[in-house]
């Protein structure tokens, strides 16, 4: 998926998947928060999904 | 007539400017349509081109209203129709017509449709004759004039080196009277319109003979290659029918209208379930039936143009040339 | 005998003798430049059937969930038979249901542009067979015609290749270009034979993965999506490029993704062993983890 965004030019650190059991609770929100810092620091995202 | 030299396009373009947006027929990314005009641009007169000026007068998604619902508050704006004056230039005989059904459709039978009216309202139509035709194209065997068709306000016929040009309307008129420093007087004449590889008359015959047709085992042969694809009918200039829908992003979002193909194997699918055309073979019957008998009873005029857009880009060559043919030779058990 | 007469006579035998219910092939079209599916139902009909230079569709496509009860026969050229291998592994045609009559095939011509009859030779290939790396059959139950030699088309990644040296803005600009054109007529999806869901996420309006509205973000959404759900599904006919009536280069995605999936778990070309896993849709212990 990664690739394929980069392939249309999109960021593809913008986009992440992790496998996470639902038992393993501080990984997800270890992860998630991670993440949301990731994502903000790569600014907003002007491409796909412009919104009208 | 009064004519003007085919070399004096871009000044006339210039001109009609003045007017609005001009739209002319050209070609972007690889695909040639009706594109607003900017100077310097290769505008397409020598054919028809993919996409029709539909779309100008008839936009693939126009949003209708938009609102904001936050629980039980909900405001509701409409989105104004855009009324800003513009010009098609350039285009067909057979897309002029096109517009003329069209107009049927969304303007009379005690209906006026805003959305088109405003936009139509707003729009002039400078036609350019065809002296030409392509191998997909078969205006004449549907009652087209390749040259010049009721529907333009101003219109121009190939003549060789020059146009001649021809006001059409009150409008036109007018503006024929605004550019008239770049017209001269001439005798030339107009192009008798060549290269037809597909004739056929009798048309004015299948419209009738359809009528006893519904049930005839034809559609099962004629159905089966189809793919259910939408390609002929948003290619189609005459082709309306439309969809309605919401796009929502939390609490906000807007109602619009879209084009819709009958092919699609969901259009008649109803709520609850029920599909009054579950198979291709209905849907198929359908396209024809309405190009060449619902629309010409309710309307009194073929719904098809020959414009060959359709016969050009069906993925299987699904021809509605080849299917008039095969309904003039049905057999059609007396009743 | 020609391949048309072989065919015709092929056709007449599964029609005459009710191996088939019906048969599907082409015929001539509209222009000199085009043959069509046709479908042939008595063994009368059979002199409709050809084979020339321009029986370029797919036919694999007609296959889908074929009814039970039903059985077809089908001529078929390696695309095709890619395309109807692909139907059989995603359980969508049973293989009992079809005769496959195989075409070894040397390439179909382009006429775009010509205007006055020619002949075949003198008109350049589609680009889906310049491209193609399996012009015999891949299955089939008998098969007309020579085996063609396959050449090395190793380079026909080169465009993708191409198109990965553009910085991210230029890719950008050049796929929405591209999208930009798409009028959502579907042709590409219902002509493919990896594209056989029986509900197609498009087409789940309630649940809001895909607006009906065509504007650039829904054009992106559409292609990016459909492109993943095909992923390692795709078995590269080409017909989705070939038949867009916008001329979007669709194969250049496709193509893409059978580059990387190569990469990441090894060579691999859909459609062409019916007994093949698909390699996103099975697990072993040594595929690459990237994102763990």
């Amino acid at each position: 998926m990664q690739r394929m965004l980069e392939f249309v030019g999109i960021d593809p650190k913008r986009f992440q998947a992790r496998w996470i059991s639902g038992s393993e609770g501080q990984k997800f929100a270890d992860t998630v928060t991670q993440l949301t810092e990731d994502i903000k620091a790569l600014g907003p995202n002007r491409k796909l999904r412009d919104v009208k | 007539m009064k004519a003007i030299n085919k070399s004096q396009i871009e000044e006339l373009i210039q001109a009609l400017a003045a007017e609005g947006q001009v739209f002319v027929p050209q070609e972007l990314n690889g695909n040639t349509k009706y594109a607003p005009w900017q100077k310097g641009v290769q505008v397409i007169l020598d054919k028809n081109v993919l996409l029709s000026p539909k779309d100008i007068l008839f936009p693939q998604t126009e949003a209708m209203y938009s609102y904001v619902a936050d629980n039980l508050n909900t405001a509701i704006t409409e989105v104004a129709v855009a009324a800003e004056k513009q010009v098609i230039f350039g285009i067909k005989p057979c897309d002029v017509k096109s517009v003329r059904l069209m107009d049927l459709v969304f303007l009379t039978k005690g209906f006026e449709d805003t959305f088109y009216k405003t936009k139509k309202d707003n729009t002039l139509l400078v036609s350019v004759g065809c002296a030409k035709a392509e191998p997909t194209c078969f205006c004449t065997s549907m009652d087209v004039n390749p040259q010049v068709e009721e529907g333009a306000d101003l219109a121009l016929i190939d003549m060789g080196e020059e146009y001649g040009v021809e006001a059409k309307t009150e409008a036109g008129s007018q503006l024929l009277a605004k550019i008239n420093s770049l017209l001269k007087d001439s005798t030339g004449q107009l192009i008798e319109t060549t290269g037809f590889q597909i004739v056929f008359d009798g048309i004015e015959g299948v419209p009738e003979k359809l009528k006893g047709m519904f049930e005839h085992p034809i559609w099962d042969e004629i159905c089966l290659k189809c793919i259910s694809c939408g390609a002929c009918t948003y290619l189609c200039p005459t082709c309306h029918c439309f969809d309605i829908q919401t796009k929502k992003i939390g609490k906000e979002g807007y109602s619009y209208r879209c084009w819709d193909s009958c092919m699609f194997s969901d259009y008649a699918l109803m709520a609850g379930g029920h599909d009054v055309r579950p198979s291709k073979k209905e849907r198929v019957r359908q396209r024809f039936m309405h190009k060449l008998r619902y629309f010409p009873e309710r309307y009194n005029e073929l719904m098809c143009v020959g414009c060959g857009r359709c016969l050009a880009k069906c993925p299987v060559n699904v021809d509605i040339t080849r299917i008039i043919g095969q309904i003039k030779e049905a057999e059609v058990n007396g009743g | 005998m020609s391949i048309t007469e072989k065919i015709q006579a092929k056709a007449k035998e599964l029609l005459d003798s009710g191996t088939v219910n019906y048969i599907i092939g082409w015929e001539k079209g509209t222009f000199w430049h085009q043959s069509t599916p046709v479908f042939v139902k008595k063994a009368a009909d059979a002199d409709k059937l050809i084979w020339d230079e321009f029986c370029i569709n797919s036919l694999s496509t007609y296959l889908i969930r074929l009814d039970d009860e039903l059985k077809v026969g089908l001529f078929v050229k390696g695309c095709d038979s890619k395309g109807i291998v692909r139907l059989i592994q995603d359980k969508q045609l049973k293989r009992e249901q079809v005769v496959l009559i195989g075409i070894p095939c040397n390439g179909m011509r382009n006429a775009k542009g010509a205007v006055e009859k020619t002949e075949p030779a003198n008109l350049p290939l589609e680009q889906k067979c310049i491209e193609c790396v399996h012009p015999n059959p891949v299955i089939y139950d008998e098969l007309i015609g020579e085996p063609v030699v396959i050449a090395d088309k190793s380079d026909r990644f080169n465009d993708v290749l191409e198109l990965e040296k553009l910085s991210p803005n230029e890719k950008y600009q050049y796929w929405a270009a591209q999208f930009e054109k798409c009028i959502r007529c579907y042709a590409c999806r219902n002509t493919c034979p990896a594209c056989n869901c029986k509900e197609c996420y498009v087409d789940q309006y309630r649940v809001g993965w895909q607006n009906k509205a065509v504007d650039l973000a829904e054009n992106q959404m559409f292609h990016v999506t459909r492109a993943m759900h095909v992923a390692g599904r795709c078995v590269e006919c080409g017909e989705c490029q070939r038949q867009c009536p916008m001329d979007i280069p669709i194969m250049q995605m496709n193509r893409k993704l059978i580059m990387e999936i190569n990469e990441l778990f090894g060579e691999y070309a859909a459609g062409v062993d019916l007994e093949a896993k698909p390699p996103l849709g099975q697990f072993k212990t040594d595929d690459p983890e990237e994102f763990m």
